[in-house]
């Protein structure tokens, strides 16, 4: 059974890998090449009705909607930038007309600017926590082969540079095989999973460590 | 004292430092109440962020050229002149949009901008810069479009040494004067240059006429085309360093704003410079779209597992699972108390980080709770077994530890945040549960109390 598991998780890891190297993760809008419609409304607004518009205007689209500066009078809609500027500018005349219509403004389409941004490379983000973690292993390898000496120090540092590894790459591998867009909360799933892994090697290992020293004990 | 007695003190005690922690600690100012417990402090993710975008600029700049042609610096007579773009067409490449890019980051990162996201538009070199608002914003919007140029120019504006010229530029002070402390801008120039900098300071120095007119030659040191100084030389610069004083100051503030003069000059000069001239296009704050409603379905979620982890830890532990509950509750208030009083930027990353400290307690907890029933409450042997609980715990938690302090050392604010978080997480862990968990369950277990 183990053996199955063991299979089936490097095949998910090699099918991973391959898709990463080939199609690449999916970036969320956040980072991905993305359109921004910021629009000046004039007077105070509740972002709740401006989303409940954009929800409107672009159905079923990943929309992110943010109030410019403090005055709650300006709002930035982020959407995908997978328009061309004519449809853009219509989808534009939409909301410009949703929003007249909800607060009663005369604005025109026009005031609303349209900018492309450009993506942000994924390494930019990542690479900040390569050195740290990197540190963080080389330490933690130094521990637990000092503390797990009795159970091999070979051993551990093999089983701990694997299991970090293994765990990490599958996460990777998950996220790139079902496009689940790479967002805010990937870095901070990815800590919470080396954090996992080292604590439940932790208390593996003191459990063998335990049962040695008991028997070890009763041989005496 | 009665041992129900200390249970209902300790417990009483622990209500109140949650009530501080979770809800704050009011008292009246003037006409309203205020909470004198310090404010969670966002990261850019929670709170919001600067959006400042520059872009290559299309300005003109007015070239002057005498009766033969030749440029020259002002309006001559009989002369020309000519409106050409201070950005070439040569100029406005991929390669230069990229250099461009790469000194804005290594600029952001001497200023030390813990977190920042930076786009390149690598179709007309725009780059848009996302930095935490904070007191630090300002300065580093300064630094997205400054060129960074610098000269050392006669007075007819030949430039005698530039940027290719120096090899670094370093910041320094000296109390030596009575005055008080002089801050000093040092330009190192590279090896090829020190002759050439010992010369201009014997040609360009002091004098007057037989009259006592004044002929001294003077040179300026500008940076992006504004003058730093119009000096003489009075001794010879044979070293390759030229000091520039900035100011003499007596007070702490004058001092500082002195040194942050001198590091700006540091931070532009050693970066190197823009290849290309920009101008700022947009500068605006942009408000999180992570809103409290965004909150409320994990807050729920993460609530009724906490719900559950509490009845379980009742139904098997009775009141010694109670009691745990209690020291759970008290552990997370003095967590979050660390974090409002450490001032720690709390991001996405250090939520987790909050998580993960949450359930390494519930683990431990639960590991004690196990040692009490094992001990069969009996007090010594469960005293023993704690101390033996509590270095395994302690053990398994180290390389947690050791994750939280190196990325305490991170200058990436999210990995730093998570990192503090983690590091005041285990800490705490064991000092807390050390005294306020042991204690607690050892008073729950009578001295009678033997199977």
């Amino acid at each position: 059974m183990k053996k199955v598991i063991y299979a089936i998780l490097i095949c998910i890891i090699i099918a991973g890998i391959v898709i990463i190297a080939t199609m690449g993760l999916n970036a969320d809008i956040i980072y991905s090449k993305n359109v921004e419609l910021d629009v000046y409304i004039g007077q105070t607004t509740n972002i709740k009705d401006i989303k409940n518009i954009v929800k409107e205007v672009f159905p079923g689209e990943r929309v992110i909607v943010q109030e410019i500066e403090l005055f709650q009078d300006m709002v930035s809609i982020k959407l995908a930038d997978t328009r061309s500027e004519d449809e853009l500018k219509s989808k534009a005349e939409e909301l410009n007309n949703k929003i007249n219509e909800k607060y009663g403004t005369e604005n025109k389409a026009d005031d609303i600017t349209i900018i492309h941004n450009p993506k942000i490379k994924l390494s930019s983000i990542i690479m900040p926590y390569a050195v740290t973690i990197g540190i963080s292993v080389i330490i933690i390898l130094i521990y637990t082969s000092i503390r797990y000496r009795k159970l091999g120090i070979v051993n551990t540092i093999i089983t701990y540079i694997i299991s970090i590894v293994a765990v990490e790459m599958l996460l990777l591998s998950i996220i790139a095989i079902t496009r689940l867009p790479i967002n805010r909360i990937v870095i901070p799933i990815g800590l919470l999973a080396f954090v996992i892994v080292v604590t439940i090697l932790g208390f593996i290992n003191e459990r063998k460590l335990n049962v040695t020293a008991e028997e070890t004990e009763k041989k005496k | 004292m009665n041992r129900r007695l200390e249970i209902a003190l300790i417990t009483l005690l622990i209500i109140l430092v949650s009530i501080i922690s979770f809800a704050g600690l009011f008292v009246q100012h003037t006409k309203f109440m205020e909470n004198i417990i310090p404010e969670y402090q966002l990261g850019m993710d929670l709170d919001g962020y600067r959006v400042i975008t520059v872009k290559a600029s299309d300005e003109t700049e007015t070239k002057y050229y005498d009766k033969d042609g030749n440029e020259v610096e002002k309006e001559a007579k009989d002369g020309t002149t000519k409106e050409v773009p201070v950005n070439t067409e040569d100029m406005l490449n991929i390669q230069n949009y990229k250099k461009a890019k790469e000194v804005i980051e290594k600029r952001l990162s001497d200023l030390n901008i813990a977190e920042y996201l930076i786009r390149l538009d690598e179709k007309d070199g725009r780059i848009t810069v996302q930095l935490p608002e904070n007191s630090m914003t300002d300065t580093a919007s300064q630094f997205l479009n400054s060129r960074g140029v610098f000269t050392i120019e006669d007075e007819d504006g030949n430039v005698l040494l530039n940027n290719d010229n120096l090899k670094s530029v370093q910041v320094g002070y000296s109390n030596q004067s009575t005055s008080g402390t002089t801050v000093l801008v040092r330009f190192n120039f590279n090896d090829d240059s020190v002759d050439k900098l010992k010369e201009i300071s014997n040609t360009y120095v002091s004098s007057t006429d037989e009259e006592g007119n004044d002929t001294s030659k003077k040179v300026s040191i500008k940076l992006d085309g504004s003058t730093l100084i119009s000096t003489t030389f009075s001794e010879e610069l044979a070293n390759g360093v030229l000091p520039l004083t900035l100011g003499t100051a007596t007070d702490t503030s004058t001092l500082n704003t002195y040194m942050n003069q001198a590091t700006n000059i540091a931070i532009l000069l050693n970066n190197g410079t823009l290849p290309i001239e920009y101008t700022m296009d947009q500068n605006r704050f942009i408000k999180s779209d992570i809103t409290m409603d965004d909150f409320i379905i994990p807050a729920i979620v993460v609530g009724a597992i906490l719900l559950i982890s509490f009845v379980i830890l009742i139904i098997r532990y009775k009141t010694f699972g109670l009691l745990g509950i209690v020291s759970y509750i008290g552990y997370m208030a003095i967590l979050l108390l660390i974090v409002r009083y450490t001032n720690l930027i709390i991001t996405m990353e250090g939520i987790f980080g909050l998580l993960i400290s949450a359930v390494l307690n519930y683990i431990l907890i639960v590991y004690i709770l196990e040692t009490v029933k094992k001990t069969e409450k009996d007090r010594e042997i469960y005293k023993k077994q704690f101390n033996k609980s509590m270095t395994s715990i302690i053990s398994i938690l180290i390389p947690t530890l050791i994750i939280g302090i190196v990325l305490c050392f991170s200058t990436w604010l999210p990995a730093y945040s998570f990192g503090t978080i983690i590091f005041w997480g285990v800490i705490i862990i064991a000092i807390y549960n050390a005294i306020v968990t042991r204690g607690l369950f050892l008073l729950n277990i009578k001295e009678d109390y033997r199977i």
